[in-house]
């Protein structure tokens, strides 16, 4: 975790065993229990991820990919502030503690040979990349469901506002016809570049940072964990007989 | 959370064939691997798929039987031994099946050499169910069947006309005006893919 100050307070997020502690100034103010994703979540994730690889190793047109970029919102915690920051965020998974040393070895030896090799070269590495993300997602009892792992980018409002405020709002929308849809309500914890979890978010960014769908990026200051602490179904439903 | 691939399924249906297989007057099989009364075991949507080879891992068994059979007692007990998630419905319990639809049952071929009768409810009358419950995952499943050619849309939509007719309103699952907006859904979706 990382101490962060503002308005002349250190602030933190600790985590022991399912509660998320929120520690101000040295005290603990609140505790947050940590939950697990709804199975019908993960199995939407899992799924949306199965054919999102599909489509890679395809070579196909991905016109969005709404299992990984959910709308990220976040409060500044001033007086002034009414309205929320909202942001489309990538938002991926973590193994669990006890299998993080692997995957990371994993995902980081495949980078390091698509490395080996020049950043266009995607149609070469194209099945080793696809390969080594299928492996951590062919293992669900192997993931974490009760956190989320994202890269912080621009160090712009979502970022500033969780240096002052560790909580976040996570809303995806699913496609047409279902429009799966689920809020999922988080604290957050920010980790630095030597995290194994940092190290595991950053490798599999880098499986596909050369895919058109993703904005070349060369730097992530830091990685968040995101632990789950509540979850609402949005998905709609008929209402009326 | 954990799934289940083929390894597990072919667990389950040894573990079904070996509790039929005890010793009992009353079980004596068939040339089709049948035992008096039983019936015929099928696989259902995603277990089909799994079957087939469509599909590396399920999160849960769905398997069926004709109402009443013995087959669920056992299979029920197999699956609770063995650990494993299992979802005991045919299209039957939820739809009026469309007619021929015993006839467009599909062998599992993965299953001969176990002698037991299990074969692949009839694509057509279980696309139909997908589309009346239409959660992600069952538009998914439909596609994989209209993928794999095991459905063609046109029959699809003749079978549906046929159908319709025989559908209630009195439960949500088959309320017919909803069951179309859905049918639609799956066909602009089966279109996004093509």
């Amino acid at each position: 975790m990382t101490d962060v100050q503002a308005h002349g307070a250190t602030r933190r997020v600790e985590i022991a065993g399912d509660i998320a502690r929120y520690v101000e100034a040295g005290s603990a103010t609140r505790e947050f229990p940590i939950r697990e994703l709804p199975e019908q979540f993960i199995q939407w994730q899992l799924d949306y991820k199965r054919r999102i690889y599909d489509a890679i190793s395809k070579d196909e047109y991905i016109a969005f990919n709404a299992g990984h970029l959910p709308v990220v919102g976040t409060l500044s915690g001033e007086d002034q502030a009414v309205f929320p920051n909202l942001a489309n965020k990538g938002v991926g998974f973590t193994p669990k503690d006890e299998h993080i040393e692997h995957y990371v070895t994993l995902v980081e030896d495949a980078v390091e040979q698509i490395q080996a090799l020049p950043p266009h070269a995607v149609d070469q590495t194209r099945e080793l990349r696809v390969r080594a993300a299928r492996e951590f997602y062919a293992h669900p009892e192997h993931i974490d469901w009760r956190r989320l792992g994202l890269l912080e980018i621009f160090e712009g409002e979502t970022y500033r506002n969780l240096m002052r405020r560790p909580f976040a709002s996570v809303l995806w929308t699913g496609n047409s016809p279902v429009f799966v849809s689920y809020q999922v309500d988080c604290v957050v914890e920010i980790i630095a570049t030597d995290h194994p979890r940092y190290r595991f978010s950053w490798a599999m960014r880098r499986l596909f940072e050369y895919e058109p769908f993703h904005v070349v990026q060369t730097m992530f200051p830091y990685a968040y964990t995101f632990w789950v602490t509540g979850w609402h179904d949005k998905t709609p439903k008929r209402r009326y007989k | 959370m954990r799934e289940y691939g083929v390894a597990e399924l072919d667990s389950l249906l040894t573990a079904v064939r070996d509790s039929l297989s005890s010793p009992s007057p009353a079980r004596e099989r068939g040339p089709g691997g049948e035992g008096p009364g039983e019936g015929t075991l099928y696989l259902v949507a995603s277990t089909s798929h799994l079957a087939e080879g469509w599909r590396e891992r399920v999160p849960r068994f769905e398997l069926g039987a004709d109402p009443g059979s013995p087959l669920e007692a056992v299979v029920r007990e197999s699956a609770r031994a063995l650990g494993f998630p299992l979802v005991w419905e045919t299209p039957a319990a939820v739809i009026p099946l469309p007619s021929g639809w015993e006839a467009r049952a599909r062998p599992a071929a993965r299953f001969a050499a176990l002698h037991l009768p299990v074969r692949h409810f009839d694509p057509y009358s279980v696309v139909l169910r997908l589309v009346a419950r239409g959660d992600e995952p069952d538009y998914q499943a439909a596609l994989a069947y209209l993928r794999h050619g095991w459905v063609e849309l046109v029959r699809l939509e003749t079978l549906l006309g046929e159908l319709l007719p025989r559908f209630t309103s009195a439960t949500l699952a088959q309320d017919p005006a909803e069951f179309r907006r859905k049918f639609r859904g799956l066909r602009q979706l089966r279109a996004s893919v093509a």
